[in-house]
């Protein structure tokens, strides 16, 4: 059978440099205390905040000789989380924290839409080599593919700037972009982000 | 009327600190010294 060291021995032994005695405390107590914080709060990392605020308060009381043992460490202990809780209430009251939920995520109003360094680096690379191929293609449907990519224009644009008829736009467009996935393909150029 | 207590489910559930929460706490506790000059208590922290 093993002997069980009281709590007020272990917290003596703390006092006089005994660090081992904290740890053997803390593990004794540590699911009663937490489902005690865990009961009133409901979340699990808020719980486990206070469960760390409340030793770092027992561990401040106790090497400043502040504590004065009656042999109920675990009722003090409880004591403390129980006014953190409350704390965390009061500060929760004033400035209530805002969850978003399944339908409305706060981060997608407020995020930022630009993209990341590592990302943007990847875009100039892919847009840079795509305009070389675009180089490779023949004078005609070049010219229609910049206009419509490039330049945003409309196919009737280009049929007025081009002089060509707007299906034959069109078909050059098409073409254009047939003859760019053959040399993507044919190159293994891998062009995504 | 038949009075349903599954309803009200008990909210206090088993929990437990993380290993890392106590390790930071130990760690925490070995590295707080407390000074003490002219009655005045004085925080330490050897990190």
């Amino acid at each position: 059978m093993e002997l069980q060291i009281d709590d007020s021995v272990l917290v003596k032994d703390y006092i006089n440099g005994n660090e081992k005695a904290l740890e053997v405390l803390i593990n004794r107590h540590n699911q009663r205390i937490s489902s005690f914080i865990y009961s009133k709060v409901l979340d699990r990392d808020v719980s486990e905040d206070i469960f760390q605020d409340t030793f770092i308060k027992v561990i401040k009381t106790l090497k400043k000789g502040n504590y004065s043992e009656e042999g109920k460490f675990l009722p003090w202990v409880m004591r403390i989380a129980h006014n953190l809780v409350i704390d965390h209430f009061r500060r929760n009251k004033r400035m209530p924290m805002f969850e978003g939920n399944d339908d409305f995520n706060i981060f997608s109003v407020i995020g930022d839409d630009k993209l990341n360094v590592e990302k943007q680096l990847i875009k100039d690379q892919i847009d840079s080599d795509l305009s070389v191929l675009v180089e490779e293609l023949p004078e005609d449907q070049k010219e229609v593919l910049v206009m419509r990519i490039y330049r945003d224009m409309s196919f009737k644009e280009i049929s007025e700037n081009t002089g060509v008829s707007i299906n034959t736009a069109l078909g050059r467009m098409r073409y254009a972009l047939i003859n760019l996935r053959k040399v993507i393909e044919k190159n293994n150029i891998v062009l995504t982000n | 009327m038949e009075k349903i207590y599954s309803e009200n489910p008990n909210k206090c559930k088993l929990a437990k600190a993380s290993p890392e929460t106590i390790k930071f706490l130990i760690g925490y506790s070995n590295s707080l010294q407390i000074i003490e000059h002219n009655n005045v208590q004085f925080e330490n922290n050897l990190n």
